[in-house]
């Protein structure tokens, strides 16, 4: 029996609005995949420590509030640190396009701004994610 | 098993029944150190999350070692689920480790996949392991079957006394919690259980999740059923012990049965022209293991 595909959907720091989110993981979930939400207002540290609890494949960052420039690192450091060398990270949210690129040489595997249609999101961790 | 990721890899390759989980499971448990087990289950919305939140909390303050497993439904169509319980769950700490578990839908499934989990945790040296689940009726593999007490979590305004007479979800019950006990009702709803499980009428508790109110009671109470009905509570442990190698049996069949129907020789010619039968051939095969 082969392992399911689990996903970390995380809602770094203070920001309170959580319906993208929760899309995106219902999305996720009526593709197969079992998603944990972490509820609203983490810390980096937080994160990481979950993912690490449920061993997660992927760990998937919302945020709204513009700081995402600060958060996602964050988030990517505190991963290290815990050893999840091996987890695909990816962002989403109200992220300007000029952001993308460093982003993603923080070490986000991608990064989905406003108007991605929910397949996008899914085929991302259908091409990149394998069950271990 | 050294670290967390260990710990967690191995919940992993236990639920995914990995080659070689049983061997690891084997070394595991031998060099296991007894643990509380205890399952919260109630229907959903009545606070069970907020309420293993309040319950870490003060296990967290003693001292204590915790782990939580938390399931929740598998979806029968796509195979995916929403594990949406830690949003409750706030207590930083080293101490605490808390997985989310999906159900699988596969008969027995959870069963196996829980007690396996729980064998992992006291290897790792957490002391109470708290399972959450969502109520189930009758029919179903039961926490009630793998956790040493089982306390079910209600509201005010549950239902009134025929509600307590259908046999399922009630009967589990070693312990009554009567959560969000600030809302109306309580009162009637702690006499119609008193009434309804005379003998469990000293197990009725009031909590309030959110504030934490009754929460120390609900700890003294279960350490005291432990420290008081020794006897009761190695009965369970041999029940618990036995359901666990019932699951277990049951899922090495199961796999020889696929086995047998893919490889053996079926006479189905012959059971077209009802030279045999189905009925005969399954005799004859059997009669080969």
């Amino acid at each position: 029996m082969g392992g399911k595909i689990r996903v970390l959907i995380a809602k770094p720091g203070l920001d309170g609005h959580d319906r993208g989110a929760k899309v995106v993981a219902r999305a996720l979930r009526d593709a197969g995949y079992e998603v944990i939400y972490t509820g609203l207002r983490r810390t980096p540290h937080e994160i990481a420590r979950m993912a690490l609890e449920e061993d997660v494949n992927v760990v998937g960052l919302s945020l709204l509030s513009g700081a995402h420039n600060e958060l996602f690192p964050a988030v990517i450091a505190e991963l290290k640190k815990a050893g999840l060398n091996d987890v695909v990270v990816f962002g989403g949210g109200v992220i300007p396009d000029d952001d993308v690129d460093f982003l993603k040489k923080s070490g986000l595997a991608a990064v989905f701004t406003p108007g991605t249609p929910l397949q996008t999101v899914v085929d991302f961790i259908k091409n990149n994610v394998k069950p271990r | 098993m050294r670290t967390l990721a260990e710990v967690s890899r191995a919940l992993s390759n236990v639920e995914n029944r990995k080659s070689g989980y049983i061997d690891l499971l084997d070394s595991l448990y031998k060099k296991g150190k007894p643990a509380k087990v205890i399952g919260i289950t109630g229907s959903p919305g009545v606070g069970k999350s907020t309420l293993v939140d309040s319950l870490i909390k003060v296990l967290v303050q003693k001292g204590k070692k915790v782990a939580v497993i938390a399931v929740d439904p598998s979806s029968p169509f796509s195979g995916g689920a929403i594990l949406g319980d830690r949003i409750r769950m706030n207590t930083s700490s080293d101490d605490v480790f808390i997985r989310s578990v999906a159900t699988r839908g596969a008969v027995g499934g959870i069963s196996d996949a829980v007690f396996n989990m729980i064998v992992v945790f006291r290897a790792a040296g957490y002391e109470y392991v708290i399972v959450e689940t969502v109520g189930v009726g009758q029919n179903e593999i039961s926490i009630s079957k793998l956790s040493d007490i089982t306390a079910l979590v209600l509201n005010p305004s549950s239902g009134d006394d025929i509600q307590m007479m259908k046999a399922g979800i009630m009967e589990v019950g070693d312990i009554f919690i009567i959560n969000k006990s600030d809302l109306a009702g309580v009162d009637e709803l702690e006499a119609y259980i008193k009434a309804s499980f005379p003998e469990h009428s000293s197990q009725v508790l009031r909590t309030n999740a959110r504030t934490g109110k009754g929460v120390k009671d609900l700890l003294a109470l279960i350490d005291s059923i432990y420290e008081t009905e020794k006897q009761k509570i190695k009965d369970k442990s041999k029940q618990i012990l036995k359901e666990g190698l019932r699951t277990l049996l049951l899922h090495e069949a199961s796999k020889r049965v696929e086995a047998m129907i893919s490889d053996a020789d079926i006479k189905l010619d012959e059971i077209i022209e009802a030279k045999t039968s189905p009925y005969e051939e399954m005799k004859r095969l059997l009669s080969e293991v």
